[in-house]
């Protein structure tokens, strides 16, 4: 253990021994904070639901990227942030914090603003410094699809998944790629997937891996054998 | 020094997991948000929403994680509707502290580094134990555990 986690440990033990023990939250007054937000919950899921029938929705179909903006226009500096499988507006903090992305008229530099999500053309989610939540519609951008969040998630795991059984094959045939790959797709719940091969070449044997979540495919392009 | 979390073989019942952890939770969310009239409200808030399903989050592994978690994500949305940029260091009389140098170095971390360094050095959480907590891969907590301490090793003068 070095010095610095010893002193750290130490440190945080002894801010945390001086504030004030919280008052005791009494058996009585929790159900009925409980309660209440249940009526909140209730209420804003009730708004949302009518609301979501008036915005227009898309799917997040690229899990690999969030892009996010440096203003609320689509013309700003922007930058990708790796989704790294979790697909959330809340990527773009770290740029923020870092100072790769600044908008002094929002918030200082390297600090995080608020954040809208919206989707591209392309079903890339795009991440505006904004708190107002009619910045999608007013780029003549689409809302998230919650739904597709979760699914551009999976879909991000089954990619990396794909790329772990490539990295792991010296030289895989286009054919006997497309079953293998067929086996990983239909044993994770992708059997609507397609697997789209073009011909092998007697100088590109091996198959490599092009990955198109947008129409949900998986392209098995034919390469040289590396190193050889 | 009180360990209830992690680890445990079965489930407790609520209000024994609440007797044990609220305290200890309350004041690692002091120590993120600075706040500590937030913390207390974000950690009864998690703690109302661990005990309507008691049933899931007492099978975890570490449901005091969990808790964490929710109080964090609240005081974060808290501090977002109130239009601030994050929270902020209240006035602390740092001078009583044995080593204040180190508590105001760990102040002045962002909030996301700040919440898994007093998850691992505080409330003395593994690095997995931290991921599943707090609902993020295992990498991204070692990756801001690594950026923390690298900033804590810069601010404090090259300590490791």
């Amino acid at each position: 253990v070095n010095t610095l986690e010893v002193r750290l440990r130490d440190a945080l033990a002894a801010e945390a021994a001086m504030w004030p023990a919280p008052e005791s939250a009494s058996a009585e007054a929790r159900p009925r904070f409980s309660k209440r937000v249940i009526a909140v919950a209730v209420a804003s899921l009730a708004l949302f639901s009518i609301a979501a029938t008036w915005l227009m929705t898309r799917e997040v179909t690229d899990p690999t990227v969030v892009v996010c903006y440096q203003e609320v226009s689509l013309n700003s500096d922007r930058a990708g942030a790796d989704s790294g499988g979790d697909l959330e507006v809340d990527l773009c903090a770290d740029l923020w914090e870092d100072g790769i992305l600044v908008n002094e008229g929002v918030v200082p530099a390297g600090q995080v603003p608020p954040f809208v999500g919206c989707v591209t053309d392309q079903g890339v989610l795009a991440v505006f410094p904004t708190d107002d939540d009619s910045a999608c519609s007013r780029l003549g951008l689409d809302v998230p699809d919650p739904g597709s969040m979760t699914e551009g998630r999976q879909s991000r795991d089954l990619q990396l998944r794909l790329i772990e059984y490539f990295d792991a094959q010296d030289c895989q045939p286009i054919s006997a790629a497309k079953d293998n790959i067929r086996k990983i797709l239909d044993d994770n719940g992708f059997d609507d997937w397609e697997i789209v091969t073009a011909p092998g070449r007697p100088d590109r044997p091996c198959a490599s891996l092009a990955f198109d979540g947008a129409a949900k495919t998986v392209r098995l392009v034919p390469i040289p054998r590396l190193g050889g | 020094m009180e360990q209830p979390d992690g680890d445990a073989a079965e489930p407790i019942d609520f209000d024994e997991f609440y007797r044990l952890h609220r305290d200890r939770l309350y004041r690692a969310l002091v120590m993120t948000t600075k706040e500590p009239d937030i913390a207390v409200e974000a950690v009864d808030e998690a703690m109302t929403r661990a005990s309507e399903r008691w049933d899931v989050v007492g099978c975890y592994d570490n449901p005091a994680g969990w808790v964490y978690r929710v109080a964090l994500n609240w005081a974060r949305s808290f501090f977002r509707r109130r239009k601030r940029l994050g929270p902020e260091a209240q006035d602390v009389v740092w001078d009583k502290l044995p080593d204040p140098d180190v508590n105001d170095a760990v102040a002045a971390l962002p909030y996301k580094h700040r919440s898994v360094v007093v998850a691992r050095f505080y409330l003395d959480w593994s690095t997995p134990q931290i991921a599943e907590g707090l609902g993020l891969p295992l990498g991204t907590v070692k990756s801001r555990l690594h950026r923390a301490l690298s900033s804590l090793e810069q601010t404090l003068g090259g300590e490791r």
